[in-house]
């Protein structure tokens, strides 16, 4: 459990996390990094205080609080072999780091200095380095970032998987798709804002910026009351259908692109048209589209 | 150009190594210098001298460099790279004559503890005359390890004095070597201080000059010659065990 007030110059929010995943979402620039930053005490801020556990940890240097921090850029000792720098942070039991290192399939790469490493192995080394030293909190600045997919998921997989019931890991990214994919909870950012955290299950978009990450195409006016009906994709099928929350009429027209991929163009009257690609479908022109399980906000916007 | 490039480094070349040359050729005989009673002291006085000036400016000039590298804000750090010149620029004559109000018989220090002609008084001028040197190279080195070098292992549980050993002492090495054989250059060659502060016991700049006085330039010039078989031996092994430490940017 950590929680956090920020009351800084160019970040400020207040959140609480369980233990778990947790994806910080956010645009570049949206602070993502300052924060992680401020957490671990690399920069110091007066306006600040932070309890893990219920222990105040603001005021403690950076190698004397439970977090420990994978940065962006390449972190790895430039004259130290990758076993070197990994056996000089352990915490955890050797065995525990030869699980780690046959997951991020270092063994081949275990005594080479990070010069002779491609960014996706410095980047695993530098993960393998974290982990050794044990984190209670483990801060991941969009540091898979350089490795390929597949590996990636196996990685992400691992770290669910082992992960200690009371260990804390957050990881940022600004894309949605992966943030969705492997945290248990968003904690969504804009312009040094920190926004609520949400548990994966209920996330609603919070902002038009957070609507486009999360993949909605546009919104509707909805009501009287101010309401938006945001329209996603995934939440909308071709064709007034019954037995739908929502059934709006309006022209939608869908134009082949590939055997695999069409796009969509909506229009109801009096609104600029909203546009997305999806499957391919068997007729060109429906009267309305449905949407299955609508979300509602009172901002709107259309989106560039 | 390239040749007018070579031919100019071939000048220069010549340039700095001409002294030698003149000094090998004109020096009185090697033995004849360091069988004088005299000769054979100032050799023992510098080396012991010289080596504990040394071994200060390593206490002193290490921490001060380190503290002006990581503990200031750059824009200090240029104020405080201006003022490290200052020291650099004075005179050693200078610096002698100032030191001699501080350690003289005539100062609350000197009163109460005479270093003028003492064993200490010339380590004393040999430190004032080096340390500046040491500072400021050594500094110059530190600086281009980049900080975060440091921090994204402090962000692994791992404190300051352990981060030094580990990741910065391999990196600043040469720095620190080079500064050292810097300073050692200044402290076997120190005389402009000593001659003040220090006249007895004589180290080899101040005993080349009472030879010189005593019995001529040829005398004077073996003497030279020792002062430099003396010297070289320490920036010869830094440069040779240092030279190849690893580089940040690798």
């Amino acid at each position: 459990m950590l929680s956090a007030q920020i009351s800084e110059p160019r970040l400020h929010g207040q959140f609480s996390l369980p233990s778990g995943i947790t994806a910080v979402v956010g645009l570049s620039g949206s602070g993502k990094t300052s924060l992680f930053r401020l957490m671990t005490g690399l920069d110091a801020g007066a306006g600040i205080s932070m309890t893990t556990n219920g222990e105040s940890v603001a005021c403690r240097p950076p190698y004397d609080r439970p977090i420990r921090y994978v940065p962006q850029r390449p972190s790895l000792i430039p004259h130290r072999t990758i076993a070197a720098q990994v056996q000089w942070v352990q915490r955890v039991p050797d065995a525990d780091v030869m699980a780690w290192r046959e997951i991020l399939q270092l063994e081949r790469l275990w005594d080479r200095k990070p010069r002779q490493l491609s960014g996706g192995e410095q980047q695993r080394a530098a993960l393998m380095r974290a982990l050794a030293a044990n984190p209670a909190i483990l801060l991941l600045d969009e540091a898979v970032s350089n490795i390929d997919r597949p590996h990636r998921e196996t990685i992400w997989a691992a770290l669910r998987e082992r992960r200690r019931p009371d260990q804390l890991i957050l990881f940022s990214t600004h894309e949605w798709s992966e943030a969705e994919s492997w945290a248990d909870g968003i904690l969504y950012m804009e312009e040094g804002v920190i926004h609520p955290w949400q548990p994966r299950p209920e996330v609603q978009p919070l902002t038009p910026t957070m609507a486009r990450l999360m993949g909605y195409v546009g919104a509707l006016p909805w009501n009287r009351a101010g309401q938006w009906l945001w329209l996603h994709p995934s939440l909308i099928e071709a064709g007034l259908l019954e037995d739908v929350e929502i059934a709006l009429p309006g022209t939608l027209t869908v134009t082949p692109l590939s055997p695999l991929r069409a796009q969509y163009r909506f229009h109801v009257d009096g609104q600029p048209p909203i546009e997305w690609t999806g499957p391919p479908k068997p007729h060109a022109t429906y009267a309305g589209i449905s949407i299955t399980r609508p979300v509602m906000t009172d901002f709107g916007g259309l989106m560039s | 150009m390239k040749a007018l490039l070579i031919g100019v480094a071939v000048a220069a070349a010549i340039l700095l190594f001409l002294p030698v040359a003149i000094l090998a050729a004109h020096a009185g005989g090697l033995r004849a210098a360091i069988t004088n009673p005299a000769g054979l002291d100032a050799v023992v006085t510098t080396l012991g001298s010289g080596f504990l000036a040394l071994v200060l400016d390593l206490v002193l000039g290490v921490p001060l460099a380190w503290v002006l590298a990581r503990r200031i804000s750059v824009s200090w750090q240029r104020v405080w790279g201006a003022a490290l010149i200052v020291p650099l620029l004075m005179p050693p004559l200078v610096l002698g004559l100032v030191l001699a109000y501080v350690v003289g018989p005539a100062s609350p220090i000197g009163g109460t503890v005479d270093l003028s002609n003492t064993f200490w008084g010339l380590v004393l001028a040999q430190v004032y005359e080096s340390l500046p040197f040491f500072v400021f190279t050594a500094w110059g080195y530190l600086r281009t390890i980049p900080r975060s070098l440091e921090e994204d292992v402090w962000v692994l549980g791992k404190k300051p004095g352990e981060t030094f050993w580990f990741v910065v002492w391999p990196l600043a090495r040469t720095g620190f070597s080079v500064a050292a054989a810097m300073a050692w250059a200044r402290i076997v060659g120190a005389f402009g201080a000593p001659i003040v502060v220090a006249y007895h016991p004589s180290a080899l700049p101040v005993a080349i000059w009472i030879q010189l006085q005593e019995q001529g330039l040829p005398a004077a010039l073996g003497l030279a010659v020792w002062l430099i078989l003396v010297a070289l031996p320490l920036p010869i092994w830094l440069n040779w065990r240092y030279s190849d430490a690893e580089r940040p940017n690798l």
